[in-house]
């Protein structure tokens, strides 16, 4: 589980996840300017989605596979 | 001491019931904002209204970095930094209000009115739904922020605070789909 592990890991991992997702958005902002690319547009929606929903949610702890309880 | 591992596992096994709870709740909301898509997509198709390009980067940017600082102030309190907790999750509040102020305060008073057809119901129907979950969210943190100032919540009991972060994030994951939606994807279409 995120809150067992090293405090300053944690905090470091939340920073490379947001880093990730602003360039991701930066790259949604550019394929719109620059190309009729819808898929690709939803592909990076559903990648961003995946990052916020393990990373910052934590689903894997309701799925069991992210240890003890918070 | 095995009264307290007793307690602490009581504990452990109704927050996995209260997770699981919250997870549906979360899956309730998923449909009204996909039937707010589907409205989206049927009604503009491949168009969209012009909209503040800029504007619109410069909000998704700030409830992204509200997440980051939502999961920072969370991970704190889940070692017992109380005062980071605190700290970290005003920050979140703050950028709610920046986000909200740039759709409700800037985005509401651009050239897209609600009377103006289906540009004009689509952008305000998303908008203002999505906005008043980003108000609950706010409240929810408020709420949470009270609660730990005055010394509840602990690094082994704090799903109060777990729950809020996951409502927040959720929030942003809903703006993940919506920002290309309505920003983003189709051919912009001049409106008077």
């Amino acid at each position: 589980m995120a809150g067992q592990r090293d405090l300053a890991g944690v905090l470091r991992w939340g920073i490379v996840v947001a880093i990730i997702l602003f360039v991701l958005t930066l790259l949604e902002w550019y394929v719109a300017g620059h190309f009729t690319a819808i898929m690709l547009l939803v592909l990076l929606a559903i990648l961003k989605a995946a990052l916020i929903i393990k990373e910052y949610m934590h689903i894997g702890l309701l799925l069991g596979d992210e240890g003890e309880a918070h | 001491l095995s009264a307290i591992a007793g307690t602490l596992d009581t504990y452990r096994r109704s927050t996995e019931l209260n997770r699981l709870g919250l997870w549906l709740f979360l899956a309730s909301e998923s449909f009204m904002f996909l039937a707010l898509l589907a409205a989206r997509y049927y009604l503009w198709g491949m168009t969209r209204p012009e909209l503040d390009q800029t504007l619109g980067l410069t909000v998704t940017t700030v409830l992204l970095i509200s997440s980051w600082s939502m999961n920072r102030a969370e991970m704190m309190l889940s070692h017992d930094d109380r005062k980071g907790f605190l700290r970290w999750s005003m920050v979140t509040m703050v950028l709610g209000v920046i986000f909200l102020i740039g759709v409700v305060g800037f985005e509401w008073r651009g050239h897209i009115h609600p009377t103006d057809g289906a540009f004009g119901a689509v952008v305000f129907g998303l908008t203002t739904v999505h906005a008043l979950h980003v108000v609950s969210g706010i409240v929810l943190i408020a709420l949470m922020w009270n609660l730990v100032r005055k010394g509840h919540f602990s690094s082994e009991r704090h799903f109060g605070i777990e729950a809020t972060a996951v409502y927040w994030h959720f929030v942003d994951v809903v703006w993940v789909f919506f920002y290309p939606a309505l920003y983003l994807m189709g051919t912009p279409v001049h409106t008077p």
